[in-house]
C-alpha cells in the first residue's frame, strides 16, 4: 500500500472511530440521573413553576385549532 | 397536568435510551452502507473523497439529524402530527414524508427478499459460472422495460416471508417489537460483518483493493460533483429528512440526552461505512488478483450489480466461498430488515396518530397494502427495471425535495430554529450554539437545493439508464405523482375524533417561555 493510502485510511479511522468512541464515552459519562432535581436546568424549570407556561400554550392551542 | 399525564400515557416510549440508539443506528445502517458507500467513494476520488464526506457529516449530516430529533422530541408525534402541531395544514409535509417512506419500503422489501434467496443460493453455489445471467435471467427473469403482471414465484415467496417477519415485530409495538428486534439484529450484524471483513483481509490481493480504495485523487476535491456526491451520501445514509428520525425521536421520554445520542448514531453509521469499504475493496482486490487485472478494471462495484452479480462471482472463486456468501447475504438481509422496519414505522406511526389504530391493526392494514404493491410492481419480470427507476426518482426528487421543503418551512415559514435549538440544549449535555442555526437553516438547504436542481436537470436533459421515455414517465415521475396524491388524500382525511383534542391541547415538554427564561439565565 502507498503511504498516501495508509495515511488516508488511518485518518478516516481516527476521525470516525475516534468520534464514535469519544461520543460513546461522553454519553456514558453524562448519563442523565433519574432524579429530575439533579439537573441544573430542570431545577430552574421547577422554580419557574407552571404559571409561566400559560400564555404561550393558549396561543399555540388557538393557533392549532383554527 | 392531568392532560399532560394522559398525553404521555397515550404514547409508548423506548424502554431505555440504548433502545432508541440501537434502533436509530439500525435504521441508518442499511443496504446503502454496504453497497453504495464503497463504490461512491472509489468513483469520487478514493481516499480524497473522505474529506468532503467528513465535512458533509459534520456540517450537514449531524446538524440535520439533530433537527429531526428536535422536531420529533419536542412535538411528540409521527411526521404528520409534528407538522400539524407546528402549522395546521402543513401536516401535508409530514404526509409527503410518509408517502416517500411508503414507496421506498415497497421496493426495499424486495431487495431484502433477494438477499434471503441468495443466502440459500450461496449454500448451493446456484449461480454456477455465470452469476450475471443467473441473476437476471434464471432468478428474476427480467423482461424488457414495460408494465408486467408476470409474478416471479422465486421472488414472491421470500418477499412474503420478509413482510410477515417485519410486520410481526412492528405489530408488537415499540418496546416489545421494534426495540427488541434491533437489540438482537444490530449486534448480530456487527459481529457477522466484522468476521467477514477480517476474512477478506487475508485474501490474496486484499491490500491492492484497500490501496485502490484509499489512494487519494486530490484533483477530485476541485470537482463540485464530488462534493455533491459526499453530501448526497450523508443524507441518504443517515436516513434524515423523510420522517424516520422524527418518528423515532417522538418515542423518546422527556429525560434524554439528545446531542451525544445523535453523535453516537452518526459516527456509528460512518464507522460501519468505512468498515464496509475496507471489506468490499479487499474482496474486489482478491477478484482482480485472481483475474490478473487491476482493481480499476472491475465493473459493477455499486448497488445491485455489486451484491448480486460481482460478489457471487467472487464467492465462486474464494476458498470457503459458500460460508462467506451466506455471511454476506445474511448481513445484507439484517441491515435491510432493520432499515425496512424503520420505514414502515414512519407510516404505521402516522396511521396510529391520525386514525387511532393500534400498533397491531396498523401493521396489519399497512402490511397488506404494502405487500400488495411490492408484489404487483417489484416481484414481476419487470421488477428490476421498475426498482431501478423508482429508487432513483424517490431518492433524487422525493427525499431531497421533502427534506428541503421541511427545513425551509420550519426555518423561514415558522422561524422556529431558535426554539428547536433551545429545546435541544435543554435536553442535551452538549450545547449547540448559533452556528447550528446557520448550518441547518442556510447551509443545508442551499446544498439540498443545489443537489436537487442538478439532479432534476440531469434527469431531464440526459434521461436515466437508457430507459424508454414512457417507462420513465410511468415509474419515475409516476411514483412522485402518487406520493403527491397520497399526501393530498391523507391530509384531507379527518383526524380520529378521540385524537383530535390532543392536537389542540398538546403541550411541549417545556414551553418556549420557559426555555427563553433559562437562556436569559445563561443555562441554555
Amino acid at each position: 500500500m502507498t503511504i498516501e493510502a495508509i495515511s488516508m485510511m488511518l485518518l478516516a479511522m481516527l476521525i470516525v472511530w475516534g468520534g464514535l468512541l469519544w461520543s460513546v464515552l461522553y454519553l456514558r459519562k453524562h448519563k442523565l440521573p433519574d432524579d429530575v432535581s439533579n439537573s441544573d436546568a430542570l431545577h430552574t424549570l421547577a422554580q419557574l413553576g407552571e404559571e409561566r407556561l400559560g400564555g404561550f400554550m393558549t396561543h399555540r392551542a388557538d393557533e392549532l385549532s383554527q | 397536568m392531568i392532560r399532560r399525564a394522559a398525553q404521555v400515557a397515550a404514547r409508548e416510549t423506548w424502554s431505555t435510551q440504548l433502545g432508541f440508539l440501537v434502533a436509530a443506528i439500525g435504521s441508518a445502517i442499511g443496504l446503502g452502507n454496504i453497497w453504495r458507500f464503497p463504490g461512491v467513494a472509489y468513483a469520487n476520488g478514493g481516499g480524497a473523497f473522505l474529506i468532503p464526506y467528513l465535512v458533509a457529516l459534520l456540517t450537514a449530516g449531524i446538524p440535520f439529524l439533530i433537527f429531526d430529533y428536535a422536531l420529533g422530541h419536542r412535538f411528540q408525534g409521527s411526521a404528520p402530527t409534528v407538522f400539524r402541531r407546528i402549522g395546521g395544514w402543513f401536516e401535508s409535509l409530514g404526509w409527503f414524508q410518509v408517502a416517500v417512506s411508503f414507496v421506498i419500503m415497497t421496493y426495499y422489501a424486495v431487495v431484502v427478499a433477494w438477499s434471503v434467496s441468495y443466502i440459500f443460493f450461496s449454500a448451493q453455489g446456484a449461480w454456477g459460472s455465470d452469476p450475471v445471467s443467473f441473476f437476471t435471467k434464471d432468478y428474476l427473469q427480467v423482461s424488457a422495460p414495460s408494465f408486467s403482471l408476470n409474478v416471479v414465484s422465486a421472488v414472491l415467496f421470500p418477499l412474503l416471508a420478509v413482510w410477515v417477519i417485519v410486520l410481526v415485530f412492528l405489530g408488537l409495538g415499540i418496546q416489545r417489537g421494534l426495540e427488541r428486534a434491533n437489540k438482537i439484529f444490530i449486534p448480530l450484524l456487527v459481529v457477522i460483518f466484522l468476521v467477514m471483513v477480517v476474512r477478506t483481509l487475508f485474501l490474496p490481493g486484499a491490500t491492492d483493493g484497500i490501496n485502490a480504495f484509499f489512494t487519494p485523487n486530490w484533483a477530485a476535491l476541485l470537482r463540485p460533483d464530488v462534493w455533491v456526491a459526499a453530501y448526497s451520501q450523508i443524507f441518504y445514509s443517515l436516513s434524515v429528512g423523510f420522517g424516520i428520525m422524527i418518528t423515532y425521536a417522538s418515542y423518546l421520554p422527556r429525560r434524554v440526552n439528545i446531542g451525544p445520542t445523535a453523535l453516537v448514531a452518526a459516527f456509528a453509521n460512518s464507522s460501519f461505512e468505512i468498515v464496509a469499504g475496507i471489506g468490499v475493496f479487499s474482496t474486489l482486490g482478491f477478484m482482480a488478483h485472481e483475474a490478473g487485472v487491476g482493481v480499476q478494471d472491475i465493473e459493477g462495484i455499486t448497488g445491485v450489480s455489486l451484491s448480486f452479480m460481482t460478489f457471487p462471482k467472487i464467492i465462486s472463486m474464494m476458498p470457503g466461498g459458500h460460508v462467506f456468501g451466506i455471511l454476506f447475504f445474511l448481513s445484507l438481509t439484517i441491515a435491510g430488515i432493520t432499515s425496512l422496519m424503520s420505514l414502515i414505522q414512519v407510516v404505521s406511526s402516522a396511521f396510529q396518530d391520525k386514525f387511532g389504530f393500534s400498533a397491531t391493526r396498523s401493521a396489519l392494514i399497512l402490511g397488506l397494502v404494502a405487500m400488495f404493491c411490492s408484489v404487483l410492481f417489484f416481484s414481476t419480470t419487470n421488477g428490476l427495471n421498475a426498482l431501478d427507476v423508482v429508487d432513483n426518482w424517490i431518492n433524487s426528487v422525493g427525499i431531497l425535495g421533502i427534506a428541503l421543503l421541511s427545513v425551509l418551512y420550519v426555518t423561514y415559514g415558522k422561524r422556529m430554529l431558535r426554539e428547536l435549538r433551545l429545546h435541544i440544549n435543554f435536553h442535551s449535555s452538549i450545547r449547540f450554539g448559533k452556528w447550528w442555526i446557520f448550518v441547518t437553516g442556510l447551509l443545508t438547504p442551499a446544498i439540498l437545493l443545489y443537489i436537487l436542481l442538478a439532479t432534476v436537470w440531469s434527469i431531464i436533459t440526459t434521461g436515466y439508464g437508457g430507459y424508454p421515455h414512457n417507462f420513465i414517465l410511468m415509474f419515475g415521475w409516476g411514483c412522485v405523482v402518487i406520493a403527491f396524491l397520497l399526501t393530498a388524500i391523507f391530509t384531507l382525511l379527518p383526524w380520529y375524533k378521540k385524537r383530535a383534542p390532543q392536537l389542540v391541547g398538546y403541550q411541549p415538554w417545556e414551553s418556549l417561555t420557559t426555555l427563553e427564561a433559562l437562556e436569559k439565565e445563561g443555562k441554555l
